[in-house]
């Protein structure tokens, strides 16, 4: 399906296709992808000596299943930010559902742009993750067709506002640099 | 005394890496095949995908290397939030540059026991133009390690 921002809504809502049963295979190939191996996600006995009733889902799957969901389900769109938060633990079997709705819309510097809420349920209706996506759209079909890529472009505007906050995170870097040196200079080790 | 706080603003870790096929084959396996090794044969096999996905973003950085550096033990550590600005697609052969920051570390009581958060924010650039940004918010359950100041 394709979205365009002239079409949508505030409220439009998003069915998202459920996903199967989260296998511990997955699990395993999920770990060995991100190589964060905690026994907390293969380790039964371990999870229960700590708490926890058995081992459960790296929480960063259920993200990047929702992620490919939404995806399928919009075609043509760019979402150029994402926030999740995990509520609850999915265990391994779980059955997850997405559902969306459209928060706001609007155009910022000729961008037009859509915040998405996402959140994921498990087969007991608790709700396990929620995000909030801010997406690139096409205005209309004719901008699509103009544009001649599959999903908009990120302007160089927005691009600077990123730009910056690696700036900030480097001058923090120097900052702290420059606050040891001098405490060295006047108390030399 | 606790390691993480000492590096409140600091990076952390940095690292070149190069994304191969391999990568996106293992992570579409894992999307579209949630058991490949599994007792039905898989009828037909889905297009890989061309761009590595958001939510992987944040965890191309070596995170062993990162819990390490911290003082973290990987037992103890949960994914509280993850947020991620992507403005360019990362796919096959692309070279990053990766870096990233300890932005803040705090420790909260909770009802008997402390957590402990660290917030990490990772840049990933691509033939030098920045391409995402990726900030985790690290929970550590029963707080940071005290380690004895010699």
């Amino acid at each position: 399906m394709k979205l365009y921002w002239d079409n949508l809504e505030i409220g439009y809502k998003l069915l998202l296709q459920e996903t199967m049963p989260i296998t511990r295979v997955q699990i395993a190939q999920f770990l060995g992808i991100t190589k964060d191996f905690s026994p907390l996600y293969v380790d039964d006995d371990y999870a229960k000596s700590v708490g926890f009733s058995q081992s459960f889902v790296p929480n960063l799957l259920p993200l990047c299943l929702l992620e490919d969901a939404f995806l399928d389900c919009n075609q043509n769109v760019n979402p150029i930010s994402i926030c999740a938060t995990f509520h609850r633990i999915t265990r391994p079997n779980d059955r997850l559902t997405g559902q969306g709705l459209l928060l706001q819309h609007y155009e910022k510097n000729g961008e037009y742009l859509a915040c998405f809420e996402l959140w994921y349920q498990n087969q007991n209706l608790d709700v396990v993750m929620k995000a909030s996506a801010l997406c690139l759209l096409f205005k209309n079909i004719e901008d699509e067709r103009a544009a001649k890529t599959p999903r908009p472009l990120v302007k160089r505007e927005r691009h600077k506002e990123l730009l910056e906050l690696w700036q900030k995170a480097e001058g923090e870097k120097e900052d702290l640099n420059m606050k040891a040196s001098k405490v060295l200079e006047t108390d030399p080790v | 005394m606790i390691k993480a706080l000492s590096l409140i603003g600091h990076k952390i870790n940095s690292q070149n890496i190069t994304i191969e096929q391999g990568f996106l084959d293992s992570i579409s396996t894992l999307i579209n095949h949630p058991n490949p090794f599994g007792r039905q044969p898989i009828d037909h096999i889905e297009e890989t995908i061309e761009s590595v996905p958001r939510a992987f973003l944040g965890s191309l950085i070596s995170l062993p290397s990162i819990y390490n550096t911290l003082g973290l033990n990987v037992r103890n550590v949960l994914l509280s939030r993850e947020r991620i600005v992507s403005h360019f697609p990362v796919g096959v052969r692309d070279e990053l540059f990766l870096s990233s920051f300890l932005k803040d570390a705090y420790e909260q009581q909770a009802s008997s026991t402390p957590i402990g958060f660290c917030i990490v924010h990772t840049f990933g650039f691509k033939a030098k133009e920045l391409a995402f940004f990726c900030e985790k918010v690290l929970a550590i359950r029963g707080g940071f390690e005290r380690r004895k100041n010699k």
